[in-house]
C-alpha cells in the first residue's frame, strides 16, 4: 500500500481497531497503535485518547438540542463512521469538534488536554483537527497550490519552498501533479474534494473530520476522493467520517456511531452494526439502503426511492463484498437537501 | 456667408475650450469617487454589522441620498446651504460634495453587497485551517469582496462621469457650459453650431465613459469565480 507519508513510522493497513461497543475505548484502539509504533514510549503508559467527548450538548441560538449528552473516545489512528439520519446532528458533532460551533455544556479533549476552557487557542486546536466539508469551499480566487499554502504560510508560517515542495507531493498522490496552477473553477468535482482534502492534511492535522465529503460529487467521481481517503486510512490517520455511502463505511471503519435527534444512540463494529443492529432506529435506518428486489410493478425494474436516470450505475446487491467497485447510490428520495 | 458648422471647433481655442471643460467635469467626478471610496469602504463595512441603530442609520441615508435626484441635492447645497448659513460655497466644491454624498452611499451599498456575497462556508472553511478571524477578513474574504466590487464600482465612475452634465445648473464651467458659451457666440456666424458642438460633446463623452465601461467588463469576466 503506497503511504502519503503522513505518519512515516506507521506499519501499512493495521488490522482494524474495534472499540468496546459502548463506552470510553481507550484500550485495545491504543494498545495496538502502541505496538505497531516503534518510537512509542513506554507501553506501560495508556496513551490518553487522541479526541475525548463528555457530555457534550449543543444548543442552537433558537433553542433547538442538536446534540445531547453526546460521550464518546477515538483512539489513535482509530476511524470513527458517524452514521443517522439527515438532520440527526452528525454535522453539528464535527462542527462543534473544531469549534466551529460552541458547545454549551461537557467536554472535548484532545490528547487527554481539554478544549473547551474558555481560553482554548481554536487557532491551534484547528490546525490539530482538519476538516474537509460537503462542497469543497476552496477559495475561488486562488489556484490549486495557492489554497494548500494558505494556512501552511498564515497560520504556521512556514518557508515558502518547504510548504510548495509538501504540496506538489501530496497534488501527486492524489492524481493532481498537473493542477496546480489551475483555478477551483477548473476543476470538476472529484478534482476539488481531492484538493480539499490536501489543504486539510498541508496542516498536518492529528485527527481528519470529514463531513459527507462525496455527497456532492456525481456517482462517477467519487470513487476517486474515497481511495484517497482509503489510503489516508492505511497510513493511520485518525478520521471521523460522516457519510452515506454505506458500503464505504463498512469498510473503512473500526467503529460506528449511529446518532438520532442528536443522541449516541448505537456503537458497534461495523460488522455487527450493518448485520446485526440492536436499535430498531438503527434497523429502521438501514432499511432505507435496502433495495427491495424490483418487482413487475416499477417500470425500470428500480426499487423505490432510485431516481431513475438511467445514468446511474447498477445497484450493487449487497454481499459479503465490503467495498463493491461500484459506489452504493444514495436513496435521494430520503434526503431533501 | 455662413460657412460649415464644423469649423465653429477650430476657431480660436474653442475645441481646447471645449476640452477643458470636459477635464472639469472629470476631474469632479473622479475627485468624488476617490472621496467616495475612502468613504463608501467604512460605510458598507459598517453596513453588515451587527448593531441595529448603525444600520438603521446607515440604510436611512442610502434610501435617502437615492431617492432625491442629483439635481435637488446641487441645489440644496449650493443655493440653500448659502441662504440658511451664509457660507458661500464654489459651485465646483458644491458639486464635489454633492457627488461625494451621493458616491459613498452607493459605493457603501455595492461594498455591502460584496461583502454579504461571501458565503458563510467561506469563512468556515478558513477558520477551519486555523485562520484567526482578521486573516480570514484579509486573506478570504477582502480578496473575493474586491473582486467583486471592482467591476461595479467602475461602473459607478462612469454614472458619476456622465451625470456631471447637471452641475452646469449650479453655474459650474463644464463642458456643456462651454459649448453653450461657443453657440451664443457664433450664433450668426455659424446658425448650425450647435449641432456640431453638442456631437462634439457627445464623442467626448462616449471617449471618457467607453474605456472605463471596457474595463468594467474586463475586471467582470477576469474575476468571474
Ligand atoms: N444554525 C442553526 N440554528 C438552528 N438549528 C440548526 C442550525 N444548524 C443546524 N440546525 C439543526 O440542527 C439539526 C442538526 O443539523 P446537522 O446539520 O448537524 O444535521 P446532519 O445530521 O448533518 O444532517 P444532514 O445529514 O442533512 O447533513 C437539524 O435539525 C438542523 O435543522
Ligand atoms: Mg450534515
Amino acid at each position: 500500500m503506497t503511504a502519503l507519508h503522513l505518519i512515516p513510522e506507521v506499519a501499512p493497513a493495521l488490522a482494524p481497531v474495534a472499540g468496546p461497543v459502548v463506552g470510553p475505548v481507550v484500550g485495545p484502539g491504543a494498545d495496538v497503535a502502541a505496538a505497531v509504533t516503534p518510537d512509542a514510549g513506554p507501553a506501560a503508559r495508556p496513551a490518553p485518547p487522541a479526541l475525548s467527548l463528555r457530555g457534550v450538548r449543543k444548543e442552537y441560538p433558537n433553542g433547538f438540542v442538536a446534540l445531547d449528552d453526546v460521550t464518546f473516545d477515538v483512539a489513535e489512528r482509530e476511524i470513527i463512521a458517524i452514521l443517522g439520519p439527515s438532520g440527526c446532528g452528525k454535522s453539528t458533532l464535527l462542527r462543534c469538534v473544531n469549534g466551529l460551533e460552541p458547545i454549551q455544556a461537557g467536554t472535548i479533549a484532545l490528547d487527554g488536554a481539554s478544549v473547551t476552557g474558555p481560553g482554548t487557542d481554536w487557532s491551534e486546536v484547528r490546525q490539530r483537527v482538519g476538516m474537509v466539508f460537503q462542497n469543497y469551499e476552496l477559495f475561488p480566487h486562488l489556484t490549486v497550490l495557492g489554497n494548500l499554502l494558505l494556512g501552511p504560510l498564515k497560520v504556521q508560517k512556514r518557508a515558502k519552498a518547504e510548504a510548495t515542495e509538501r504540496a506538489l507531493e501530496l497534488l501527486a498522490r492524489v492524481g493532481l501533479a498537473d493542477r496546480a496552477g489551475d483555478y477551483p473553477r477548473q476543476l470538476s468535482g472529484g478534482q476539488k474534494q481531492r484538493v480539499a482534502i490536501v489543504r486539510a492534511l498541508m496542516m498536518q492535522p492529528e485527527v481528519l473530520l470529514l463531513d459527507e465529503i462525496t455527497a456532492s460529487l456525481d456517482p462517477e467521481m467519487v470513487r476517486e476522493v474515497l481511495d484517497v481517503v482509503l489510503e489516508l486510512a492505511a497510513d493511520g490517520m485518525t478520521m471521523l467520517i460522516v457519510t452515506h455511502e454505506m458500503s464505504f463505511a463498512r469498510a473503512i471503519a473500526d467503529r460506528v456511531l449511529f446518532l438520532d435527534a442528536g443522541q449516541i444512540v448505537e456503537q458497534a463494529t461495523p460488522d455487527v452494526f450493518f448485520t446485526a443492529p440492536a436499535t430498531d432506529r438503527a434497523k429502521q435506518f438501514l432499511n432505507l439502503f435496502e433495495f427491495r428486489t424490483p418487482t413487475k410493478k416499477t417500470a425500470s425494474g428500480r426499487g423505490v426511492g432510485h431516481r431513475g436516470d438511467g445514468a446511474r450505475p447498477e445497484r450493487q446487491p449487497r454481499g459479503p463484498t465490503p467495498w463493491p467497485s461500484q459506489p452504493t447510490p444514495r436513496p435521494t428520495a430520503h434526503r431533501p437537501s | 456667408m455662413p460657412d460649415l458648422g464644423l469649423n465653429v471647433l477650430f476657431e480660436g481655442r474653442n475645441f481646447v475650450r471645449l476640452l477643458g471643460g470636459l477635464w472639469t467635469a472629470l476631474w469632479i467626478a473622479l475627485a468624488a469617487m476617490a472621496a467616495s471610496v475612502v468613504l463608501g469602504l467604512p460605510m458598507g463595512v459598517l453596513m453588515t454589522s451587527r448593531h441595529r441603530l448603525v444600520k438603521l442609520a446607515l440604510r436611512g441615508y442610502l434610501e435617502a441620498i437615492r431617492v432625491l435626484p442629483q439635481l435637488v441635492l446641487l441645489f440644496v447645497f449650493y443655493f440653500d446651504l448659502t441662504y440658511v448659513t451664509g457660507v458661500n460655497l464654489s459651485p465646483e466644491l458644491a458639486a464635489f460634495i454633492v457627488f461625494t454624498l451621493w458616491g459613498t452611499a452607493e459605493m457603501g451599498d455595492l461594498v455591502r453587497g460584496a461583502i454579504t456575497a461571501i458565503p458563510l462556508h467561506q469563512y468556515q472553511s478558513g477558520y477551519a485551517l486555523g485562520l484567526k478571524p482578521s486573516q480570514v477578513q484579509a486573506f478570504v474574504v477582502l480578496p473575493q469582496s474586491v473582486r467583486r466590487l471592482l467591476p461595479l464600482a467602475v461602473n459607478l465612475v462612469t454614472r458619476m462621469v456622465k451625470t456631471t452634465s447637471l452641475i452646469v445648473l449650479i453655474g459650474v464651467t463644464e463642458v456643456l457650459k462651454v459649448g453653450q458659451q461657443i453657440i451664443d457666440r457664433n450664433r450668426f456666424q455659424y446658425p448650425d453650431a450647435a449641432l456640431w458642438v453638442y456631437a462634439t460633446i457627445f464623442l467626448l463623452y462616449f471617449l471618457a465613459c467607453f474605456p472605463i465601461s471596457r474595463l468594467a467588463q474586463t475586471l467582470e469576466r477576469r474575476f468571474a469565480v
